[in-house]
């Protein structure tokens, strides 16, 4: 009996350690760049080979690519097609209206506006997580969520509800991989910012700090990036004026006062006097230019190069990277004045990003955890309900849109890797496979009574695939893992424990 | 408001001996909790000093009128000098009255970055001198110098933060969303197995073990306790599940959690609105978590501290922002509390640190030490690992 279970081991290392031609080396690179290989992912990095892989994926391709079905999904989205100017306007018409209405009638109306905005914000949701789990272009929308986590805001804070869809889909997703400082400027112009961290509120006399000190703590120079009191001072005064405007008149620039969307700068309240900001001096009386110089010298400052190029480093390569590594990625970010594809690239092509000592030891975070369980239980099908997503999100502590403070969420082992942490994604795992139907039932069948023959349907019509998974996550398990893989009693069984082995929480 | 200086004169080796003898019911029975204000909580619109002038120049729209003031928003007065928050009347001042709390004000670390992130981090590893290590937080170094008595710690958060950090494995437990345990044994002994030998089979293993342990009573705690509570409650139904696993369970006897949410730039409010809301929330939290520890109240202490503290001047928006010192409260059946403890200062305009903040004199580590020493008869070397480098002080909390 032992021999034969000896037999089946080894016969099951075989068969599985080698990914057609490709090495381990590969599906382990690819696995860092993607929210988990599928086949297709190793197909067309056959294809194109690791230069052309990374030649293409350093490119936008925004949503080029996607399935049919997956491209249908999002432009069914009712948040697909609603502009935040309307939703201003909507907020603006029921204030409007609620004179003539009573305390119910006025509370009711307030009710539904939060009930309408919380349903557009979970459609953002499903909006980022359909690309995530099946766009071709996975490098992108993996940043797509390191840079809103980088220029984090929080869906429950004053109208940022209602601005967060515009925020994601326009002042951070179209520059993921450009440059860092259109990047950088189109979040201080977006109101879901400059309400998140108070500079709506921040004016000449009336001084907020708020925006200008996370703006170089956590935006640009970094905790210990040389800037003092004094220059957050200074920065706030430089930012005073920058804020919203709700009124629906045109775009443009009336005098000194700049309106762009719901964007506008206002010299009313803006602080003219002269600052000193560091080191240079910023003689007052020049309006808004004054924020595009500041943000000149955020941009160029080298602990703004140091800064950015770490951060990248964590979140693709390990939680404490090589010096070396860092200082490349530093200069090919001053170098290139700011490309993200840039100082990306120096990072991929990198001779430690191809190091197995560096591979398959990134703590994945619940994120990549979940988005990597469903793309190798059912890769290529579209969910029906991306509930249990939010849900399991939420459970693991890591809600989308959900993190209040502007750190955003941590991106090394030492912030994820709990008892806790482990024991939810054994349930969750077990969840995802054992009640895989719920995937594929709309939400709107499920909360409208559970239809056993349809769920039954819907079980059936995604079967856990063992031989499709095998060959994309064995390679990766260790001889222990593989053992005990042994002894599981079918395929549900075996994928739930292939979802819960050590080798799965890493990438 | 006269100069005080309430300290006495520290002997620290003689402390530690005298200390064991002084806790009454012994160091094994001791329960500590701390709880961590994420965010830089206003401590001047909890602990007001109505006394000061400046205060009330400093802070037009936001300070909480004075005891005298006879409106319904007056604050409750401790002292000549220091009054409560009106909200938190029926909760933490009704523990002041029976002297079961005590606040120290002029407190907190070291940290000059007011970056809430580094200073959360610096407070909670411990370390002093700016330290940010995170191979270890203090928790986790005073549960591995009790080790011998086998006190644990527990931590009720949703990721394991720094201050737990250490060489001994500490369980967490969020105690929010779903408590149920789905996972077959048969399941549970397999992954189990997947772990073995790897560098996170402990974690593994603890977290199966936890969630079997408390699943089932805290499953039927949370539903009764969340029933018909809005989120204002949320902090109380969490604070009645942590009670009673640090009451049932003798392996948890140091529990760390965190609050979040006190990062009031704009439209603070001052006896009423968003920052009263909170202490209001948290300070009758900690009420039920007395009342549900029973007997063992009298050997608990809760700290409640924040990473900094914020302007003491309202800025242009009725709100603060970035500070330094702050108010750091302990509770406790068996404290000598209803007092305000450490050293003080009058507050004015001279006294501000940076002429914005309120300055640090009573460093948060040795607030600590003081009650390690005094709850586990701790001193001298072992102390000097759990919070190197900390200055002994006598804060007078027995």
């Amino acid at each position: 009996m032992r021999a034969v279970t000896l037999f089946l081991a080894l016969l099951a290392a075989c068969a599985s350690v080698s990914v057609d031609e490709l090495s381990l080396s590969d599906l382990q690179f690819l696995n860092r760049i993607t929210y988990g290989a599928t086949a297709r992912d190793l197909e067309v990095y056959r294809e194109l080979g690791r230069e052309g892989y990374l030649g293409r994926e350093l490119a936008w391709h925004g949503d080029e690519g996607l399935p049919d079905e997956a491209a249908s999904f999002i432009a069914n989205l009712p948040v697909s097609r609603t502009r935040p100017q309307d939703l201003a306007e909507e907020i603006k018409s029921a204030r409007r209206s609620a004179p003539g209405k009573s305390a119910d009638e006025k509370k009711e109306m307030a009710k539904q506006l939060r009930q309408e905005f919380t349903e557009l914000d979970y459609q953002v949701f499903e909006r980022r997580t359909v690309r995530a789990l099946y766009s071709p272009h996975q490098l992108q929308e993996m940043l797509t969520w390191f840079w809103f986590n980088h220029f984090n805001v929080f869906q429950n804070k004053k109208q940022v509800r209602f601005l967060l869809s515009d925020y994601e889909e326009r002042a951070v997703r179209p520059h993921v991989l450009g440059r860092f400082r259109d990047l950088l400027r189109a979040v201080l112009m977006h109101p879901a910012m400059l309400v998140y961290l108070d500079n709506a509120e921040n004016a000449r006399d009336a001084i907020n700090e708020n925006y200008a000190r996370e703006l170089m703590e956590l935006h640009t120079l970094g905790v210990n990036g040389g800037y003092t009191q004094a220059d957050v001072q200074a920065l706030a005064r430089i930012l005073t004026g920058a804020g919203l405007d709700l009124s629906g008149r045109p775009d443009g620039i009336y005098g000194a006062y700049m309106k762009q969307g719901l964007f506008a700068f206002n010299p009313n309240r803006h602080d003219s006097g002269p600052k000193t900001f560091l080191g240079s001096s910023f003689p007052g009386e020049q309006g808004f230019p004054e924020i595009e110089r500041a943000l000149d010298l955020l941009c160029r400052h080298p602990a703004t190069a140091k800064f950015i190029a770490r951060k990248l480093a964590v979140y693709f390569l390990a939680d404490e990277p090589p010096q070396e590594t860092l200082d490349r990625m530093a200069a090919a970010f001053a170098q290139s004045d700011g490309d993200i594809g840039a100082t990306l690239k120096a990072l991929f092509a990198s001779r430690e990003f191809s190091d197995p000592a560096y591979a398959g030891k990134k703590f994945k975070d619940p994120v990549q955890y979940l988005h990597s369980a469903i793309r190798a239980l059912y890769p290529g099908q579209v969910l029906k309900n991306f509930r249990p997503i939010a849900g399991a999100l939420a459970q693991l502590g890591e809600p989308v849109y959900g993190h209040q403070t502007p750190d955003g969420y941590g991106m090394k082992e030492r912030d994820w890797a709990s008892s806790d942490q482990l024991e939810k994604r054994f349930q969750i795992a077990r969840g995802f496979v054992g009640g895989r139907a719920r995937l594929f039932v709309t939400k709107e069948a499920i909360d409208a009574g559970i239809d056993p023959l349809r769920l039954a349907r819907a079980r059936d019509a995604h079967p856990i695939d063992r031989t499709r998974m095998e060959p994309l996550v064995a390679p990766l398990l260790s001889q222990r893992t593989r053992s005990t893989l042994l002894k599981s009693e079918n395929a549900e069984e075996w994928a739930t424990l292939v979802l819960s082995a050590p080798e799965f929480m890493y990438r | 408001m006269k100069r005080r200086d309430f300290m006495r004169a520290a002997v620290p080796g003689a402390l530690a001996l005298l200390n064991a003898k002084l806790w009454a019911a012994g160091p094994g029975d001791a329960k500590l909790l701390v709880v961590m204000l994420r965010g830089a909580y206003d401590g001047a619109s909890l602990l007001v000093p109505y006394s000061s002038e400046f205060y009330y120049r400093s802070r037009p729209g936001i300070a909480v009128p004075r005891p005298d003031s006879r409106g319904p928003d007056s604050g409750v007065a401790l002292d000549a000098d220091w009054a409560l928050n009106p909200v938190v009347k029926d909760s933490l001042h009704a523990m002041y009255a029976a002297k079961q709390a005590l606040f120290i004000p002029f407190s907190g670390s070291e940290d000059l970055s007011r970056s809430h992130f580094q200073a959360q981090d610096l407070m909670e590893l411990g370390q002093g001198s700016g330290a940010l290590d995170y191979s270890s937080g203090y928790l986790n170094r005073l549960v591995e110098a009790l080790a011998g008595g086998a006190p644990a710690g527990i931590s009720f958060t949703n990721n394991l933060t720094p201050v737990f950090k250490g060489a001994i494995p500490v369980p967490n437990i969020s105690l929010r969303g779903n408590m149920q345990n789905n996972l077959p044994p048969r399941q549970s002994e397999l992954i189990a197995a997947l772990y073995e030998g790897t560098a996170l089979s402990g974690m593994a293993t603890a977290g199966i073990e936890t969630r079997k342990m408390v699943s089932g009573e805290l499953m039927t705690e949370m539903a009764e306790s969340s029933r018909g509570a809005g989120p204002a409650r949320a902090f109380e139904s969490r604070a009645r599940a942590m009670a009673k696993l640090m009451r049932d369970r003798s392996a948890y006897s140091i529990g760390f959690a965190d609050v979040g949410g006190w990062d009031t730039h704009v439209d603070q409010g001052s006896a009423q609105g968003a920052l009263a809301a909170n202490l209001a929330g948290l300070s009758s939290g900690l009420a039920v978590y007395a009342r549900e520890m029973g007997a063992l109240w009298k050997s608990t202490v809760v700290v409640v501290m924040s990473e900094f503290g914020r302007t003491f001047r309202e800025n242009g928006n009725r709100g603060t922002d970035h500070g330094h010192g702050n108010t750091l409260w302990v509770l406790g059946g068996g404290i000598a509390g209803g007092r305000i403890a450490g050293r003080q200062i009058a507050v004015s305009e001279a006294s501000l640190f940076q002429n914005r903040d309120f300055p640090v004199l009573n460093d948060y580590r040795s607030v600590l030490a003081d009650l390690f020493a005094r709850m586990y008869g701790l001193g001298g070397e072992a102390l000097g690992r759990v919070l190197p480098g900390a200055k002994a002080e006598d804060y007078g909390f027995i």
